[in-house]
């Protein structure tokens, strides 16, 4: 190999390095890093205390467990998913409230609404791949047995409340955020 | 030419000139457009499914429609979502996937969705895990439905509201949904409310039941799980379609992956087609309310007639209830909205003056298929008689017309003629209910020369002695209360009435005498109809039939008594009683009008009701 083949080499494998590490923020991995888009000031992994209760941690007390919030921005982090961050909390915060209040028929009954809601506002905002980043973030919602029977519990405390859906136009009305 | 025509089918094209046939690809809102036939799509959802999770699924429905399906022409599309509400049964399979396969709670519902296959589970333990799922959810889907007939009737109630309101109706449901749907569907044909048969369609998906709904389409796939499970206990319908090779789903059952994968999915597609022009073809005909009331004084009854959607014209028909075709009406039968454009109809029923006067007599109108002779939308009509009927004639006018302006001035009449009235009953409510009247009329002898003959004589009471022709409508009595009132109000009258003009032989008498009224005259003098006038005899006269006076007003009126008014006479004007603010009295007149402050108050003088 002469020396222009070398330099040439050298290069493309720069190159390929600079595509590999710039594609790897979509990972969902927790490199300790603020990515660009994301929340500038993301709680600290709070890693198995994260799991022991139902509540989990919410050390900046935003109504969104760490370990979701940590999830949410770090698997979405682009500046472009801001709305779907949005959503994606918004949802969070409703699931908590309702795994929170699942023994509680009567504080259980608004969470129908607005559970639908925060489904909806995500087919709005993410109305390809909804289901997906749904059914992806519910279960690292539902990461305990605790939260997962809660949820369960939730479910059937709602289960007799009629909640109206909206028009696939009026679905950006469901956005709180 | 070949070309020309390319053209002209492009600019056809361009500017929305071919049928509105709604394409695949896009979706017509309803809304605003009440012009369109509504198909509104129902997903009725399966077993354990969340809100959320059936939220979804509908989205995916709304797209699937949306995106491959050829929506019938002049039709818009709307969706809800049926809730099958058996959500929370994974409990029991959550603990299982922990113990048995060592899933997180977090693997757990990735697996199950098949998001997270390769998480943890090696390919015999994803085909155990999945045959455990499978035979679980089977076991579920029987178990857990069949008393839930509350959910059921929630549904019956949402799709006959829609028919109620001129929607087809599609229900598309998945699994357990459909054991659902199929009740829900047979319920709903029930009632006289019931929803005809062709104005309501079903496609099963995955359907674990032994027959679809009103022999309906289905879709199965060979490799859904959960069904050969079942079909396995009983005989579930056979597979007719499957999923796409290596498809991914835990169990070749998801509703998303049935409308996903291209053998099903086509199916479907084409069965949801099939549907909604059947339901869209079936036009909606509706009365415009489910009551219509009319009086029989209007003499017709306009009866509106609503159509959206396509289909043959119907017929619509008229049938006694407790009024009788012939005598309170004419039957109607005719055919209504033909041209395809019409949106609506107006069709009278004559309505017939009975010889009783019986009122609020009904007959039904009925909507029927021509063909079938199912009802299609039915209403009642009540026939109202008000006791304005022109066998009391007006008295004024003498013909035949019993509601008047409110001025009923006995000058009307025309000088020195008369008529003669039969009397008839008369009732009054003043001041908003706290004052009333009622009175005794009799035949008034209107045919008079002088003032001697200004009334026929009662009982008790003198004729008068001026000489002028007078002109009386009627003779009457009319005793006026408040109930609950106490004490006595004034009586005041015409300003241009003066005491000593007053030409009546009460005015002898005038003062308290009769039961403490007191009347004024100009805020002058008083004068009474007195225990001197005979007292009350007249009242007591039984030829004097009950008048009733009938009027609505929206201020206090005015009633004038009229002793009596002579033209020629300079200074008899009418006398009056300003009821607004009379607490109670009783007085006797030959001839009395009704001023109303307000002018639109009618006044209408009717027979009373039996």
């Amino acid at each position: 190999m002469d020396q222009l083949a070398c330099v040439r080499t050298l290069s493309l494998l720069i190159v390929c390095i600079s595509l590999l590490v710039s594609c790897s923020g979509g990972g969902g991995t927790d490199s300790g890093t603020t990515p660009p888009g994301a929340q500038v000031n993301l709680p600290p992994d709070p890693g198995p205390a994260g799991m022991a209760t139902l509540a989990g941690i919410d050390s900046n007390n935003n109504a969104v467990r760490d370990d979701l919030e940590r999830y949410i921005a770090l698997t979405y982090p682009a500046a472009s998913d801001a709305d779907t961050r949005a959503a994606l909390t918004q949802y969070t915060k409703v699931a908590q409230g309702a795994i929170l209040d699942a023994n509680d028929p009567v504080a259980s009954q608004p969470h129908a609404q607005k559970l639908i809601d925060g489904v909806e506002c995500l087919l709005f905002r993410r109305p390809d791949d909804a289901r997906k980043l749904f059914l992806e973030l519910q279960a690292r919602i539902l990461n305990t047995m605790d939260r997962s029977k809660a949820y369960l519990m939730a479910q059937v405390q709602i289960q007799g409340v009629a909640v109206p859906v909206r028009d696939p136009d009026d679905l950006g009305a469901a956005c709180t955020n | 030419m070949k070309h020309t025509a390319l053209f002209v089918i492009f600019l056809l094209a361009t500017f929305g000139l071919f049928p509105d046939v709604g394409r695949a690809g896009t979706l017509q809102s309803c809304n605003g457009r009440p012009d369109l036939k509504e198909l509104r799509i129902y997903y009725v959802n399966g077993v354990g499914n969340s809100k959320e999770e059936a939220r979804l699924s509908l989205a995916t429905l709304v797209a699937f429609v949306r995106d491959r399906v050829v929506k019938p022409a002049n039709t818009c599309t709307s969706f809800r979502l049926a809730e099958n509400p058996t959500a929370g049964y994974y409990v029991d399979i959550l603990e299982s996937a922990n113990q048995r396969w060592e899933l997180s709670p977090e693997q757990f519902w990735l697996a199950l969705v098949d998001l997270g296959s390769a998480l943890s589970l090696s390919e015999s333990q994803r085909e155990e895990f999945a045959s455990y799922v499978a035979d679980s959810l089977a076991q579920r889907i029987y178990d857990n439905y069949a008393n839930d007939q509350a959910t059921i009737l929630k549904h019956v109630a949402l799709y006959k509201d829609d028919y109620k309101n001129c929607r087809s109706i599609l229900l598309v449901a998945h699994s357990q949904g459909n054991l659902y749907a199929r009740q829900a569907f047979e319920q709903s044909a029930l009632g006289s409310d019931g929803i005809p048969l062709g104005a309501m369609h079903v496609v099963d998906v995955a359907t674990p039941d032994i027959v679809t709904v009103n022999g309906g389409p289905y879709a199965t796939s060979s490799t859904d799980r959960v069904i050969n499970v079942i079909r396995s206990l009983i005989n579930a319908l056979p597979a007719n379609t499957s999923w796409a090779p290596n498809a991914p789903g835990l169990l070749g059952h998801s509703f998303d992956g049935y409308l996903g994968s291209l053998p099903s999915g086509n199916l479907i597609s084409e069965e949801i087609e099939t549907s909604l022009l059947s339901v869209a073809r079936t036009g909606c005909f509706r009365f415009s309310q489910p009551t219509y009331s009319a009086d029989v004084s209007a003499g017709v009854a306009h009866i509106t007639v609503l159509r959206t959607g396509g289909g043959d014209p119907v017929t619509m028909t008229t049938s006694d209830g407790t009024a009788i075709a012939g005598i309170d009406y004419n039957s109607v039968s005719t055919s209504v909205i033909s041209p395809s454009t019409e949106l609506q109809q107006v069709v009278d029923i004559t309505l017939l003056t009975p010889p009783s006067n019986e009122t609020g007599k009904t007959l039904v109108l009925k909507l029927l298929d021509p063909t079938s002779g199912e009802i299609l939308s039915a209403a009642t009509l009540t026939i109202s008689l008000s006791s304005c009927l022109d066998q009391y004639p007006n008295p004024i006018n003498g013909g035949t017309t019993q509601t008047t302006e409110s001025d009923l001035s006995v000058n009307s009449l025309t000088a020195g003629g008369g008529i003669e009235i039969d009397a008839f009953p008369v009732s009054a409510t003043f001041d908003g209910g706290n004052a009333s009247a009622s009175a005794n009329g009799q035949k008034g002898n209107m045919t008079v020369s002088s003032h001697a003959d200004y009334m026929t004589p009662l009982p008790g009471r003198s004729a008068g002695t001026s000489s002028a022709v007078v002109r009386f409508a009627f003779v009457e009595t009319i005793l006026i209360t408040a109930p609950g009132k106490t004490g006595w109000g004034s009586l005041a009258f015409n300003p241009n009435v003066t005491a000593s003009s007053v030409l009546e032989t009460c005015n002898t008498n005038l003062g308290n005498g009769f039961t403490n009224a007191t009347l004024a005259i100009n805020g002058t003098s008083a004068r009474g109809i007195g225990a001197s006038c005979s007292s009350n005899a007249w009242r007591t006269d039984t030829n004097h039939l009950p008048i009733m006076i009938n009027f609505t007003y929206g201020v206090p009126l005015k009633i004038k008594l009229d002793m009596y008014t002579d033209s020629a006479v300079a200074g008899y004007g009418p006398d009056a009683v300003d009821l607004s603010s009379t607490l109670g009295l009783s007085y006797n007149a030959s001839s009395f009008q009704i001023e109303n402050q307000a002018p639109d108050t009618k006044i209408q003088f009717c027979r009373s009701k039996p």
